[in-house]
């Protein structure tokens, strides 16, 4: 399977809609553009491992699709807790997980009202919501902190080969596909 | 405009007066700290350097090569990207078009763009010569 499609679909996977196609082949031109540029200059074909290291000098495609997705936001209390490139998974996954939450205990509720006889009351809801929020805030926070080590030790030959069924894009992707590509991709 | 003027101002004096004091008390700053601040003293500088190199079209990968022939390695991961944000900003206006039979996105520099890097350049002498004036009183 062709090494810069693989990489530029693992891209693809993270972007948000609006633009993606226009991101990508863009991409596409500059990193065949320099692939071709080395071949020339050595004269010969590029063998799949230095096909890998002019990707990896592009970068993770989960930073990358970090990069594109937003320009300024992060998550700061004085000292920047999430940054740029991770900002915009960590707000899918906490509005993912929250929707979640509360959507279980909506419907938990008259469960535990007809069993119990008690009903859960808004502190409690609003205590789970916040334990959500410290968890995934916590958990992207130590990735952040540790990102260079997380990020950067990634190898682009290890990157998923793409089927052919799920060509058709996004709107096929299940929230569950989406997390496991990001995760794989980290 | 005036903000991003002001934003660049600012954080470049505020690493220009940390270098300054790390000279000056010898402290031992660590490498991530020394890191930090030169990535922040380049994020700039940077700027800058892809306002003026998009005097003349460029798409990406040339663009990245011109800078890096001139002495400015960027990596690929921060270029495009910033290629983007420029343009959202209007300081550059970009347009796809077929070349070596391959369709690219060519960019240059608006004519906001223009008038920002006159300024931003104007801002970039203005403190070279205040930092070079610093320099010389703390060597006397």
């Amino acid at each position: 399977m062709n090494l810069p499609n693989r990489y530029l679909h693992a891209v693809a996977k993270c972007l948000p809609r609006a633009g993606r196609e226009d991101i990508i082949a863009e991409l596409r031109v500059n990193i065949l553009s320099q692939m071709e540029d080395r071949e020339r200059e050595t004269g010969y074909p590029l063998t799949e491992d230095q096909k890998a290291d002019i990707l990896r000098q592009h970068g993770n495609p989960t930073v990358i699709a970090g990069r594109h997705s937003t320009h300024i936001l992060g998550l700061a209390f004085g000292k920047q807790l999430i940054g740029p490139e991770l900002f915009p998974f960590y707000k899918t996954i906490l509005l993912i997980n929250l929707a979640i939450t509360v959507c279980i205990l909506a419907a938990i509720m008259p469960v535990v009202a007809l069993t119990t006889g008690s009903t859960l009351t808004l502190s409690r809801v609003l205590i789970t919501l916040c334990a959500q929020f410290g968890i995934i805030t916590a958990v992207f926070m130590l990735v952040d902190r540790n990102k260079e080590q997380l990020l950067d030790n990634w190898d682009p030959r290890r990157l998923p080969p793409i089927k052919e069924d799920r060509e058709e894009g996004p709107k096929s992707k299940t929230v569950f596909t989406f997390l496991i590509n990001c995760m794989a991709t980290l | 405009m005036g903000k991003a003027l002001r934003q660049f101002h600012n954080n470049t004096v505020q690493e220009i007066v940390c270098v300054i004091q790390y000279h000056a008390d010898g402290m031992q700053l660590s490498a991530s700290c020394f890191d930090n601040l030169k990535l922040e003293l380049r994020r700039g500088c940077l700027v800058l350097a892809v306002l003026a190199q998009l005097r003349a079209e460029h798409y990406g990968y040339t663009l990245r090569k011109e800078l890096a022939n001139n002495g400015l390695d960027i990596e690929e991961s921060t270029l495009y990207p910033l290629l983007r944000r420029l343009e959202t900003q209007g300081l550059l206006v970009s347009q796809w078009r077929e070349e070596d039979k391959r369709n690219k996105r060519f960019y240059r520099l608006s004519k906001d763009g223009s008038m920002v890097l006159a300024q931003l350049l104007h801002e970039w002498q203005t403190m070279g010569t205040s930092l070079n004036r610093i320099l010389q009183e703390v060597n006397v």
